[in-house]
């Protein structure tokens, strides 16, 4: 099945462009359509000059200018039409969409109308989208594919590899997104080493009483161990909840926000890291602590 | 009990701190007993070794050379572990600073040598709530140290030193940092309620007003003992001077 997958220009009410994230999806089947539709049927886009727009794009990016003067902008709704390219397009349903990192608005219509939209190339085909017969092989399938077209054809997990590879290598995202945590993690785990140590020197003349009245090393070391883990989770409680809160906060907005397990067993194991790294220098310190300074002015 | 029976006996004792750039002899050969039943004042210039000398007869600092024996017992023979239990049991302290911890309301603080020494909390802070009324501080047991003055603080730190009811209590400038009638206060509190004859006191101090209640004072200068005198007005240790110089 063919699939179109390109920029286009759309030219809004006001008069203004923007450009938008357009698929074209294969006239019959319309295999490869948004995962969800709030508004309207998928089947709609064979309505003359149809096209779905995403809910984000709609409300946000493709919105009217507000009714009154400082209002509110209004939201792209069906019946609506649109300019892609000079050629109207109606706006036939709303749809959601998995967030990505980029923030276009997304149309989809049919392959053969996007061939209208689209400025003209030598090649507009972008994709072709091969749906297996049940019992194939796979492998098998993409092998021949390969050889009896000499086009490129990947399995759907090699496709996935082939666009997260493309977005370590050609896009600054990953690199700023791991010096960002690696940044926090480093900052994070110097001012809780710093300020667990500073908490423990600020004490360590009552560790001192304790030591000279006969408290063993154990005793002490289990009671700052029992520090760390409390201070620990409290942190990790608030920076687990702080970060819920501004997902919830922008849950209604265009950016991408994923939480999922792996990132709280991640930080918990950071913040552990860094909660064990704390208590190991407070913990040397007062193993290291001579009993005499408590006679010390 | 006779006065006979040590609690404390130094022979030749020597400690040098070592600074890395220099070494400084604090203690030169000391030579001192200390009797049950008695209050030992240890007086002298700034920097002449009482507070380095209080901390190995206490058990906290080790000496280089020499002879600590208290209650019979040399430290140096004790394993470390050992040696926090016979301080855990033996010795009580007194601080110049109180060093009550601040979190803990009088009542704990005083309860907190019963708990090293294992016994349940409850009981403990009930044990250290009794102690409180003796020293006059019963309706303030709930009273963290911040709460009280610093009179009231040395009073809750002097319950402290007590409650296990140890057999040796060691005390460096008890009163230096009260005003005069305030230090008179908790020196004759130490007098009246920890002086016992199964029990020894030593108490570092350059405050003169407090010396008429030793029994006798030690008096030392540049890591040695110079002399020691029996306080006349206290006349149960008028046997011949034990200054051992
Ligand atoms: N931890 C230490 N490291 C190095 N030198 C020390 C240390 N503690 C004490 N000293 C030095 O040892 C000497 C005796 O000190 P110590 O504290 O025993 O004197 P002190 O009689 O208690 O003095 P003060 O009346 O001022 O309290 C001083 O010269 C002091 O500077
Ligand atoms: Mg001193």
């Amino acid at each position: 099945m063919p699939l179109y997958k390109g920029m286009i220009k759309a030219r809004l009410y006001d008069g203004t462009f923007q450009t938008c994230n357009v698929t074209g999806l294969d006239d019959t089947t319309l295999i490869g359509g948004p995962p969800v539709m709030l508004k309207g049927k998928l089947e709609d886009l064979r309505r003359s000059d149809g096209v779905i727009v995403d809910i984000d794009g709609a409300r946000d990016k493709l919105a009217k200018k507000p009714t009154v003067n400082g209002g509110k902008p209004v939201p792209l709704d069906i019946g609506d039409t649109l300019e892609l390219n000079d050629r109207r397009a109606v706006v036939v349903g709303i749809a959601k969409n998995t967030r990505t990192f980029q923030s276009q608005p997304i149309i989809y219509t049919t392959y053969s109308r996007a061939m209208l939209y689209a400025p003209r190339e030598r090649k507009l085909l972008s994709f072709v989208l091969v749906k297996a017969k049940p019992g194939e092989d796979i492998a098998r399938l993409v092998q021949r594919i390969r050889d009896s077209t000499g086009l490129a054809a990947y399995t759907q997990d090699e496709f996935k590899t082939l666009t997260v590879n493309y977005f370590l290598k050609n896009t600054g995202i990953p690199i700023n997104f791991g010096i960002s945590v690696l940044l926090g993690f480093i900052v994070g785990a110097a001012i809780a080493g710093q300020t667990f140590y500073n908490f423990t020197l600020e004490n360590l003349r009552q560790f001192g009483v304790l030591k000279a009245m006969g408290t063993s090393n154990w005793v002490l070391l289990r009671m700052i161990m029992l520090q760390a883990v409390l201070v620990g989770s409290i942190g990790y409680g608030m920076g687990v909840g702080l970060t819920a809160l501004f997902g919830y906060a922008m849950r209604n907005t265009i950016l991408a926000f994923k939480f999922p397990w792996q990132l709280l067993v991640f930080s918990a194991t950071g913040v552990t890291l860094i909660v064990i790294f704390a208590a190991m220098i407070s913990i040397r310190k007062v193993i290291k602590l001579e009993p005499a300074v408590v006679f010390k002015g | 009990m006779t006065s006979s029976e040590l609690a404390v006996k130094c022979r030749q004792l020597v400690k040098t701190y070592d600074t890395g750039d220099q070494k400084i002899a604090a203690l030169q050969g000391i030579d001192l007993d200390i009797h049950m039943g008695e209050l030992m004042m240890l007086v002298g210039p700034s920097g002449c070794g009482k507070t380095t000398l209080i901390s190995v007869i206490a058990g906290i600092l080790d000496q280089d050379s020499g002879q600590c024996d208290v209650f019979g017992v040399d430290w140096l023979h004790l394993s470390s572990k050992n040696k926090l239990l016979f301080r855990a049991q033996n010795i009580g302290f007194v601080f110049q600073a109180y060093n009550l911890l601040p979190t803990l309301t009088a009542a704990e603080n005083v309860a907190v040598p019963l708990i090293i020494n294992g016994m349940k909390r409850q009981l403990a802070v009930r044990k250290a709530a009794e102690l409180l009324e003796k020293v006059g501080l019963a309706e303030r047991a709930e009273s963290l140290p911040s709460q009280l003055s610093g009179g009231q603080q040395q009073r809750v730190a002097i319950a402290r030193s007590l409650v296990h009811n140890p057999r040796l209590i060691v005390c460096d400038e008890p009163t230096s940092a009260l005003d005069h009638q305030t230090g008179i206060h908790v020196i004759e509190l130490l007098k009246s309620v920890a002086v016992a004859s199964d029990r020894a006191l030593i108490i570092v101090t350059h405050d003169a007003r407090i010396f008429d209640y030793a029994d006798r004072i030690a008096r030392m200068d540049d890591g040695r003992i110079e002399n020691v005198n029996a306080m006349a007005r206290h006349s149960e240790f008028t046997k011949e001077d034990d200054n051992v110089t």
